[in-house]
């Protein structure tokens, strides 16, 4: 796969992933009809927030993909970046619909995501300055 | 540096600010306990939206540093003065975000900077769509 082949296939992941969280929560509002807010739904806020989030991280991480193709930087590496912060993702989907919201998959989704960002973010640096 | 390489500079710093913010969120949730929304904490709040300022603007800019890359003609001191005036001023901002009530001064030269960077922007897109 080219550079841009792997940004794009995470892309598109990500692009259904996003599908199916704005589905959830559209869904979710017809059927409560509350056309905007919570309205102190907790069900209702945990969709939001799942939708929230991810729309929060998902298009810096992307960048950061596009970012490391136009450095020409290392395929497995893209995959790695690609891959972590999808299942990252489906972690934090998850564990935002346990009880309260605090199921493990949040922290650990947040935390994989988090460092699949700074981890680009120094690889980029490293790619402009020190190849 | 080329071009794209201005562009992946200024990604990558940026990409450095966003998890800071996202683990300061975390990090207060954890605190106060405090699971969804803010609970009524005005620290937390300030974090949330420090946080959330950032990618309600951050994206945007970047995309619009990628396609004026991409643009032919664009002078690189035109893309680092674009992306290195809206980064300072993503640091400027949630510097000002973490102040008394959230109103330090950064807060404003901030989201100045990042509005000059989109008006500039869609000004010199607009330009070289009609203009080629």
């Amino acid at each position: 796969m080219e550079h841009f082949e792997i940004a794009g296939l995470y892309i598109a992941l990500n692009c259904i992933i996003f599908f199916w969280l704005t589905a959830r929560v559209i869904l979710k509002r017809r059927k409560e009809k509350v056309s905007l807010g919570d309205n102190d739904d907790s069900d209702l806020r945990k969709l939001i927030r799942s939708h929230g989030n991810f729309s929060e991280t998902a298009p810096m991480a992307m960048i950061g993909l596009l970012a490391i193709a136009a450095l020409n930087g290392v395929a497995l590496f893209m995959h790695i970046f690609g891959g972590a912060f999808i299942l990252g993702r489906l972690l934090h989907a998850h564990g935002m619909m346990q009880t309260r919201a605090i199921g493990t998959g949040r922290p650990v989704g947040m935390m994989v995501s988090g460092l699949v960002i700074l981890g680009q973010a120094l690889y980029i640096i490293y790619l402009l300055f020190m190849t | 540096m080329t071009h794209i390489q201005i562009v992946a500079l200024y990604a990558g710093i940026n990409l450095l600010l966003l998890p800071i913010l996202m683990f300061r969120v975390g990090g207060q949730r954890l605190k106060t306990k405090i699971n969804l929304g803010d609970g009524g904490s005005p620290a937390l709040l300030q974090r949330i939206r420090a946080h959330a300022n950032f990618t309600e603007t951050t994206p945007f800019a970047l995309i619009g540093l990628l396609i004026m890359s991409m643009l032919s003609g664009t002078p690189a001191w035109l893309l680092h003065a674009l992306g290195g005036g809206f980064t300072a001023g993503r640091v400027l901002h949630a510097h000002g975000m973490a102040q008394e009530n959230a109103l330090g001064t950064g807060r404003t030269v901030g989201a100045v900077l990042s509005l000059l960077t989109f008006v500039t922007m869609g000004a010199y897109f607009l330009f070289k769509a009609f203009t080629g």
